[in-house]
């Protein structure tokens, strides 16, 4: 097992936290507190409970463990509102740092409660620590599926001229661990999405997940091992492009550069260069409207990885008029970090409220580019109201 | 006051029977950041509770008058005096489940809100019919209407449009026992009995829970424009600012960023400004885009007879936005440029600006302090942030004695403790400098009339 390591939270910065000043500011952002009003939720709550667990004022109670470490959608919202940058993901670190116990504490509580995470359901049983029981494995297998289900958009989003600016380069598909086990159809879009481009697709290299909610949920060494399996599997492929569908993975991915995983100097700016959102690769493709079109479809921004906005900037141009994204409007899905394991009502109350946010009418569709975020909005829509995953549209 | 040191079994089953599921919560590790705010004070509190409806309410506040006890509203956290650390134990109430939008009549010209709605939730759903809500305090997107009411927050726009007091037309509220009354009404003017109403706002949780407001509402200005100078001197800033009033246009807002100010903003982003300048003023003038436009002619010519070394000029909303952003910045600033601050808000006449920052600025030296002036001088309202590291002894001392003789400053240039963030715990040990026994009795009884029992936060504001 390597050494362990902080998490990083998406691209969000390292390094010793400065202190919470009770401000206030993260409450409005926060979705848990937007979607239950429950102020214990919010990312001041657990940075004031933090830091008196850390200052030994507090007990580190199992309900506190809870608090402090699955219950957070991992969204990064925090982050953003914060004047002192505070994120609440990486809050964990800090309890880390001071109860060597609690990452195993933590463990047990996940595999006891939640079944097991869903990236870690198939490939990773076997680098884990500890014993998982097998009862767990199959909850979570279920869970799993059970994503996977629910009623994909008709495609109407027809291509019409390829951009081939990126024939001949060769590419893997970093499908990530949603899409892999629960809607493996999106994979094969993408596949065909390639081709249109002309990029050669290489062979499966065995990629696991990214290991983003691990390293939010305090188990860094689990994490970094996947990361590390990652980058073997991607120098084993030739160091291609890697082409990524859901924005939380590319997040994810493009975190491992500001960590030590070993990735050589030389290898860095190529693991940047290469990790490739598929919205950006299809350039200046064009499109026509199918029958199945609806009238207005409306773009669902992913908390991670929207940075780029590369989905928006690509469905702009795809959709035209038909699009829209206000800014101002930008919930959480509720899917992030182990929440959606840990309290599934709570996670279902922020997707409720975000589909509240959007108020789609019946025949309207919500298009988005983050395999979670599809899978919790989808089961949170009303039957007149399809979601997808842009992919899915493509005809 | 008789008040219970714990939640007795019975108490705690009634609680859990009036306000089922999640809307109670009794445990330490939720209920721990209901003993705070942006005070950093705490004190634990003995049980949390988020009531939806009126019904709810009013049972709970003739339970807890009928068993003694303290009672707690809580909106969200931002003050920064200690109005919401229960200091005596008791029952924190959470306004986050009563958030809703009731009403907004575009003819009659108001809002009816629940309490718990954050203000900037409000203002973006009026800014979309054209319609206006004036307080602004910078705590806008992340405070609620209902803790604006009760400290009567004031804002940047304070200088034209005045403070929450003035756009508070009326309030639903429980008193302690379980009395609904319904102070002022929809009116725009209202003369019919003692002026409840404005009794009620800034009374810091101390007389009634509110659950319901009737909020003015105005016309959208067309048009807004910002005018940002720079001065070589905070007195040549202030002198501006006294220009500026006899231009014969009132701005909407006028700021000051003293050096130290506009040095802990230059830490942390990139400023416009020349490094060697003393003090920055910001103007914003609003109104239809004509009448803006020649406003900000008349202030730029009344700014510049103080001899600005810098000036730009705003009116494209993101331009506008780009010079307020470093205003804004001010905040977090602040706790950058030192371990600790002791922050004030005092205020003293307009007229009494110059003399007021000068006497500060001396203090300053003499104590040895690096104070951090900023401010609404439109208002008179300079906040003080006094900066220092806690954990030397000797410069806590002097960083206290500094933040005393700043007070008496103020009180004798006929100001006031507070502006706009309230007594709380944090100015009640100077509270007599200020107000005299008789006045503060007067207070006493006048809170005993709406809370005979004493359970309405007790032991803050006076
Ligand atoms: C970064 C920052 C900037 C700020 N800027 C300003 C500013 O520019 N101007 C300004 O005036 N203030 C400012 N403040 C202070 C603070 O935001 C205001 O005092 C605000 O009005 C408090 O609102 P709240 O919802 O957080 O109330 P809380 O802090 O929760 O409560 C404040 C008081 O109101 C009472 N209260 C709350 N709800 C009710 C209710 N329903 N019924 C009865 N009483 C109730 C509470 O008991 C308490 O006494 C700032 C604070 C911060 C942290
Ligand atoms: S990451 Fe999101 S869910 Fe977690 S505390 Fe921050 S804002 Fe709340
Ligand atoms: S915004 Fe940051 S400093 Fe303010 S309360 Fe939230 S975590 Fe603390």
């Amino acid at each position: 097992m390597s050494k362990p390591l902080d998490p990083a939270h998406c691209l969000h910065g390292q390094g010793r936290r400065p202190e919470c000043i009770l401000c206030g500011r993260c409450l409005s952002v926060c979705p848990l507190f937007a979607a239950t009003g429950r102020e214990e939720l919010s990312p001041r709550a657990k940075f004031f409970l933090a830091r008196a667990v850390a200052e030994g004022r507090a007990d580190l109670s199992r309900k506190a463990a809870e608090l402090l470490a699955t219950v957070c959608l991992s969204c990064g919202k925090c982050e953003s509102a914060c004047p002192l940058g505070l994120c609440g993901p990486d809050l964990v670190a800090e309890l880390r740092a001071s109860h060597p116990g609690f990452a195993g504490f933590l463990w047990k509580l996940w595999v006891e409660r939640a079944g097991l995470m869903w990236p870690l359901a198939r490939s990773l049983t076997k680098m884990l620590p500890g014993n998982i029981p097998i009862e767990a494995v199959s909850r979570a297998k279920a869970a799993i599926e059970a994503m996977g289900s629910g009623r994909a958009p008709e495609p109407w989003l027809v291509p019409e001229t390829w951009d081939r600016r990126h024939e001949g380069k060769k590419a893997v598909i970093f499908a990530g661990c949603v899409a892999e086990h629960a809607n493996p159809r999106w994979k094969e879009a993408a596949r065909r999405v390639l081709a249109g481009l002309g990029v050669e697709v290489l062979p499966d290299p065995g990629f696991t997940c990214c290991g983003c909610t691990l390293g939010h949920a305090g188990a860094p060494a689990a994490q970094a091992a996947m990361q590390q399996h990652n980058i073997e599997a991607w120098r084993a492929a030739g160091r291609p492009l890697m082409a990524v569908f859901c924005a939380t993975c590319r997040c994810g991915l493009r975190a491992y550069a500001r960590k030590d995983l070993g990735l050589t100097m030389d290898e860095l700016p190529l693991w940047r260069e290469n990790l490739v959102s598929l919205a950006e690769l299809m350039g200046a493709t064009t499109f026509r409207a199918g029958e199945a079109a609806p009238p207005a479809v409306r773009y669902h921004r992913p908390c991670h990885g929207a940075g780029g906005n590369q989905d928006l900037d690509f469905l702009r141009r795809a959709m035209g008029d038909r699009l829209t994204f206000n800014e101002n409007e930008t919930p959480c899905c509720g899917f992030g970090g182990l929440t959606k394991l840990t309290s599934p009502e709570l996670s279902e109350a922020v997707a409720s409220h975000a589909l509240a946010v959007y108020a789609p009418r019946p025949g309207e569709q919500i298009v988005t580019g983050c395999a979670g975020c599809v899978t919790q909005l989808r089961a949170a829509a009303p039957d007149a109201v399809r979601v997808g995953h842009w992919l899915e549209l493509l005809g | 006051m008789p008040v219970r040191n714990l939640l007795s079994p019975a108490a705690r089953r009634f609680l859990e029977g009036l306000f089922p599921g999640d809307a109670a919560v009794f445990t330490p590790e939720e209920t721990f950041v209901f003993g705070t705010d942006a005070s950093r004070r705490f004190a634990a509190p003995w049980a949390v509770v988020r009531p939806e409806t009126l019904d709810q309410v009013r049972e709970l506040l003739a339970f807890a008058q009928a068993e003694r006890i303290p009672v707690l509203p809580r909106g969200r956290g931002t003050n920064t005096v200690g109005d919401c650390v229960p200091v005596a134990g008791g029952i924190v109430v959470s306004s986050a489940r009563m958030n809703r939008i009731l009403e907004i009549d575009g003819d009659d010209f108001v809002a009816v809100v629940e309490p718990g709605l954050a203000t900037g939730d409000l203002q973006a759903v009026l800014a979309g019919q054209g319609l206006f809500y004036a307080p602004d305090p910078a705590s806008v997107k992340f405070s609620s209407v209902g803790g604006n009411a009760a400290t009567c927050a004031g804002g940047m726009r304070a200088v034209k449009y005045g403070v929450t007091r003035d756009h508070v037309l009326g309030i639903e509220a429980v008193l302690p026992g379980g009395t609904v009354i319904h102070a002022g009404g929809r009116t725009h003017k209202n003369v019919v009995g003692l002026d409840l109403t404005r009794l009620l706002v800034g009374s810091e949780g101390t007389l009634g829970l509110f659950t319901k407001l009737i909020l003015k509402l105005l016309p959208k200005p067309a048009a807004t424009a910002t005018l940002a100078l720079a001065y070589p001197s905070v007195d040549a800033a202030l002198t501006a600012a006294g220009d500026v009033f006899k231009a014969g246009v009132l701005p909407v807002a006028v700021e000051l960023l003293g050096k130290e100010a506009m040095d802990a903003v230059a830490a942390i982003a990139g400023v416009p400004w020349p490094r060697d300048a003393g003090a920055a003023l910001f103007l914003r003038v609003d109104g239809s885009s004509e009448a803006v436009a020649a406003d900000l002619r008349l202030l730029a010519a009344a700014a510049d007879r103080a001899g600005p070394v810098w000036r730009e000029e705003a009116a494209a909303p993101e331009a506008e936005e780009a010079l307020w952003e470093l205003r804004r910045l001010l905040n977090p600033a602040s706790f950058k440029a030192a371990p600790d601050k002791i922050s004030d808000d005092v205020t003293v006449p307009r007229g009494a600006l110059r003399e007021a920052a000068a006497g500060i600025a001396a203090i300053g030296d003499e104590a040895r302090v690096r104070i951090l002036l900023f401010g609404h001088v439109g208002d008179g309202n300079l906040h003080v942030n006094i900066m220092h590291d806690a954990a030397d002894p000797d410069e806590r001392g002097r960083a206290e004695n500094a933040r005393e003789r700043i007070l008496e400053l103020c009180l004798r240039l006929r100001g006031t403790l507070s502006g706009e963030h309230g007594v709380g715990l944090a100015k009640l040990p100077f509270l007599d400098r200020q107000l005299s026994t008789g006045e503060r009795e007067l207070m006493r009884r006048v809170k005993a009339v709406f809370d005979p029992a004493g359970i309405m936060n007790p032991q803050k504001a006076y």
